[in-house]
């Protein structure tokens, strides 16, 4: 009766590993996409609305999916706290605390990096194309990242049980 | 005292990095800056009421300049990021007039390689140049020619032109007459004016988003960044102001303006660059505008020991009224 137990639960650890690992391939082009939306308002507040940057992220924050909506909240945070924080220097530290937690790889976050240098130092037309050139860069990660998930969350779903299987085989 | 200056310092130097935020906050003398100003790969300047100085990099204040500290083209790009509110693009129309205008008012020059579109300034990049000009209300400025500008019984407020050489006080003074003149004047009698002011330059007012960051009065409406010939006109036609306000005159499409203020009934208090009301007859709009024969009071400014001195007020004919020309 115990070895059944015990084996159930290496069966179930194996198996629920196997799934976190694969869910992490299927949320990213899922936080990707949050991304690509929440950048699309704030060119929208930029070239439409011309809100300063500060009062244009708090929106993004606002309306953003959840998924992203802390690192808006986290920059506009600084950028409005009047601490002597460059819009880069905000939106790098913001980009530093929040995303960590997430699913989302460096070379995600090399996008959202290589656009602070760009913000809020032009013309409206100018931010515009920062942000198109962020968003393009975006999608393409974003096909990379399904494509992963595809392959892969089932992959490691099946691994994990697998591993635990074969643990079980050799313990019992 | 230092209270007020603390305030003043925290005013200003919100602007700055913490890098140059440093070097500032050694300075001890905030009351009397009246500018501050930094260029690519020259020290650290600031300017106050009857002298200038440079800043070292431990903040205190130097004659010599090789002892300055060396402004970088870093400290310059983060000073417009931060004073800005990394939105530069939210001030495309103030960059093409060289300058923006900061919260509290105060206005921060810029000077760059100007990008040209059909022949007009689009925008300014590579800017290497940067001046903050601390504004400042001067509470009492216009105490002195209060009296001379309104006239009669009951009180009415005469045409008056306001006349000194660049940093003169012209705009101190003429902002200190609208808000009295705005807010009304008890000791002598005048229950105040509803007033149009067209501050084309942000200057009287200091508007930052539309709303006016220096006092100008409880009865007066502020048109910011307006064109003055298109700015007097919409006052007109919008507000019914009695009295209409603008700074520095002198374009012909000005003159048009001022007319149709004239033949509405309305009141014109103006400025204009000049030494002397002489000068001012030489120039054709101004020759214009004599010939006319309307404007009834002429007050002259002169910089001593500090801008907005009244030097003069004459009547329309040039006889002198209350205070002695010196």
């Amino acid at each position: 009766m115990l070895k059944t137990v015990g084996a159930a639960a290496v069966l179930f650890a194996g198996g629920a590993t196997g799934a976190e690992i694969g869910r992490l391939y299927s949320r990213r082009p899922r936080e990707i996409k949050a991304l690509m939306g929440a950048l699309l308002l704030l060119q929208t507040q930029i070239s439409y609305v011309a809100a300063p940057l500060g009062e244009a992220l708090s929106v993004v924050a606002l309306r953003a999916d959840p998924k992203v909506e802390a690192f808006f909240s986290h920059a506009a945070g600084y950028l409005n706290a009047s601490c002597g924080l460059t819009a880069a220097e905000a939106w790098d530290k913001a980009v530093a605390e929040v995303f960590p937690d997430s699913s989302l790889r460096e070379e995600d976050l090399d996008v959202l990096r290589d656009l602070s240098a760009a913000l809020g130092n032009s013309d409206r037309e100018d931010q515009a194309l920062h942000i198109s050139l962020a968003l393009e860069r975006l999608k393409a990660l974003a096909v990379a990242a399904e494509e992963d998930a595809r392959r892969f969350v089932r992959l490691y779903r099946f691994l994990g049980f697998g591993a635990g299987l074969c643990l079980i085989v050799l313990l019992f | 005292m230092r209270v007020k200056q603390d305030y003043q310092e925290q005013e200003l130097v919100r602007f700055f990095p913490q890098t140059l935020r440093g070097i500032l906050q050694h300075i001890t003398e905030w009351e009397e800056v009246e500018e501050v100003r930094l260029k690519t790969g020259k020290p650290l300047m600031v300017r106050f009421a009857r002298k200038d100085a440079f800043v070292s990099q431990d903040g205190v204040l130097v004659g010599r300049p090789e002892e300055g500290y060396v402004v970088s083209p870093e400290d310059v790009n983060r000073v417009v990021n931060i004073a800005s509110g990394a939105s530069l693009y939210a001030f495309e129309e103030e960059i093409r007039s060289g300058y923006i205008t900061l919260p509290g008012g105060h206005r921060l020059g810029l000077a760059g390689q100007v990008v040209l579109e059909r022949g007009r300034i689009k925008t300014q990049k590579h800017i290497s140049g940067l001046n903050f000009r601390l504004a400042r209300e001067v509470r009492g400025a216009a105490d002195e020619i209060v009296p001379l500008v309104l006239a009669g019984s009951p009180p009415r407020v005469c045409h008056t032109l306001i006349i000194s050489p660049p940093r003169g006080g012209k705009t101190t003074v003429l902002r200190d007459l609208v808000r009295q003149l705005s807010d009304g004047v008890p000791r002598l009698g005048f229950p105040g004016a509803t007033i149009g002011l067209v501050d084309e330059r942000s200057e009287i007012a200091a508007c930052y988003k539309g709303v006016p960051q220096l006092p100008v009065g409880a009865r007066t409406d502020v048109l910011d960044s307006c064109p003055k010939a298109e700015g007097i006109r919409l006052m007109l036609r919008a507000f019914g102001p009695e009295v209409v306000a603008t700074d520095e005159i002198g374009r012909a499409e000005d003159a048009r303006a001022v007319e149709d203020a004239l033949n509405a009934g309305v009141k014109v208090v103006a400025t204009a660059h000049a030494g002397t009301v002489d000068e001012l007859r030489k120039r054709p709009f101004f020759r214009y505008l004599f010939a006319l024969g309307v404007i009834e009071r002429f007050v002259l400014l002169e910089r001593r020991e500090k801008p907005g001195r009244v030097a003069a007020v004459t009547d329309g004919t040039g006889r002198p009224l209350g205070v002695k020309a010196c």
